[in-house]
């Protein structure tokens, strides 16, 4: 992806503030916010309609569990990136989401200048994507 | 109390005395211990050594300990129970206080320093400050339900009742509500009849009412209308909730006034609902001597009704 493009990205999450937010901070760091999503199926929906370059998901989430709806995004394309927004730390919970197909996760929970450390490296690797 | 007698035709040759020992044992482990008199009482020749009859005793004593030791188990059971049920409102606390407020704290935290540090445009800034806003009185509103909950359960709810009118009550609330209402093109009709004084504890009646009335809110689908009415009937006075929400199914109704119940009907326009609001308001209706009922048709609506009684028993 071209360095001036911004990338377009979807939020699923049933936080709204969570959703305020990173909405906020990704647009700060120059991506386009394609639509949100307060639970799995209707993030499932957006995902097909937008095909965003980047998927913020929730895991814990009413009507489809992040879980699911990663496994419905993956099956409608194997190449989708989707990063995981987590609650949970520990390394096994991590380790099966990756294993799932999930590009990437960040904990919600983590100090702010980390989280958008991560987010930043995160939006600068889906840049330099030729 | 009849002793233990040797069954006739009991002969103490055939058996050496095994049938007369084993009924007087089952006798005294049911705590017929006098049934020991009649094994002492045999004649000499074809009684029984007294260290037999002793032993029969002993073990006799032994199957009544066993009892007693039964009964403690079963006691001890039921208090295992329990402190299952306490443990698993502890997990639902900690579940609360893992996902409904660790969340939006760190949406908080997240959001504020990046009103610090970085240079925001105009709209993103109102739109974190009205969020932090937002989210810290849920959180308040939450933290206050918890705390009325852990409250209830640990037996210290005490009502500080005073002389007014619930009609009045009921008005002051309905016009804080319609503002939110508004919001979500809700409109708000009322029929508040005279009703005379009565004594309740004001600060917790408002919040039953307010409870009812934002449940109303947050279930009802825009283009509604929330219908609230305040009556005397007989010797009670009626407060009456109706709105024209997807309605609660059959199956759920038992489960709406325990405490951190969720049903499968979801708020309309993304609001919280942690389940402890209607457990609270039962909770107060219950402790005016009154009752709240509820009746709900899927796909038509759902009313709450509360009725105390105009005199209330000291």
């Amino acid at each position: 992806m071209n360095g001036d493009i911004k990338p377009r990205v979807i939020l699923v999450d049933d936080d709204e503030s969570i959703r305020i937010w990173l909405k906020g901070l990704l647009v700060a760091l120059g991506c386009e916010i394609a639509g949100e999503a307060a639970n799995g199926r209707d993030g499932v929906e957006l995902f097909k309609k937008e095909r965003p370059d980047l998927v913020f998901l929730d895991v814990q989430m009413p009507e489809l569990s992040g879980d699911l709806a990663l496994e419905y995004i993956l099956a409608a394309d194997p190449d989708a990136r989707v990063i995981l927004l987590t609650s949970v730390d520990s390394s096994r919970f991590i380790y099966e989401r990756m294993e799932a197909g999930a590009h990437y996760y960040l904990s919600k929970h983590a100090p702010p200048d980390e989280f958008k450390a991560a987010l930043e490296e995160q939006i600068n690797n889906l840049k330099q994507i030729p | 109390m009849k002793a233990a007698e040797p069954e006739s035709g009991f002969s103490m040759a055939a058996d050496g005395g095994r049938s007369l020992l084993l009924q007087t044992i089952q006798s005294i482990s049911r705590g017929h211990f006098d049934a020991l008199d009649t094994l002492y009482a045999l004649p000499g020749e074809e009684g029984i050594a007294p260290e037999v009859a002793e032993l029969a005793e002993s073990i006799g004593l032994i199957l009544v300990r066993l009892e007693a030791r039964d009964f403690h188990i079963e006691l001890a059971a039921e208090a295992e129970q329990r402190l299952q049920e306490l443990n698993a409102l502890k997990d639902k606390y900690l579940g609360i206080a893992a996902h409904d407020l660790r969340n939006p704290l760190s949406s908080i935290r997240g959001m504020s320093q990046m009103l610090i540090e970085m240079d925001l445009d105009k709209d993103t800034r109102k739109s974190f400050l009205e969020s932090i806003n937002r989210v810290s009185n849920q959180m308040l509103t939450l933290i206050n339900d918890l705390l009325d909950v852990s409250v209830i359960e640990s037996g210290g709810f005490e009502l500080n009742l005073t002389e007014g009118n619930l009609s009045e009550l009921v008005d002051e609330r309905a016009g804080i509500a319609t503002v939110n209402a508004q919001q979500k093109k809700i409109t708000l009709s009322t029929d508040l009849q005279d009703v005379p004084n009565c004594m309740f504890d004001t600060e917790r009646f408002r919040q039953v009412v307010d409870n009812l009335l934002t449940n109303a809110i947050k279930f009802s689908p825009s283009d509604t209308n929330i219908h609230l009415t305040c009556r005397e009937i007989g010797t009670t006075i009626e407060i009456a909730v109706s709105d024209q929400g997807p309605g609660i199914p059959p199956e759920e109704i038992d489960k709406l006034f325990g405490a951190f119940e969720t049903l499968s009907t979801r708020p309309t326009g993304g609001e919280k609902s942690t389940g402890l609001g209607l457990s609270i308001a039962k909770q107060i209706v219950d402790s005016h001597s009154g009752e709240i009922e509820v009746e709900s048709k899927v796909g038509i609506g759902t009313t709450f009704v509360v009725r105390i009684p105009v005199k209330q028993q000291s």
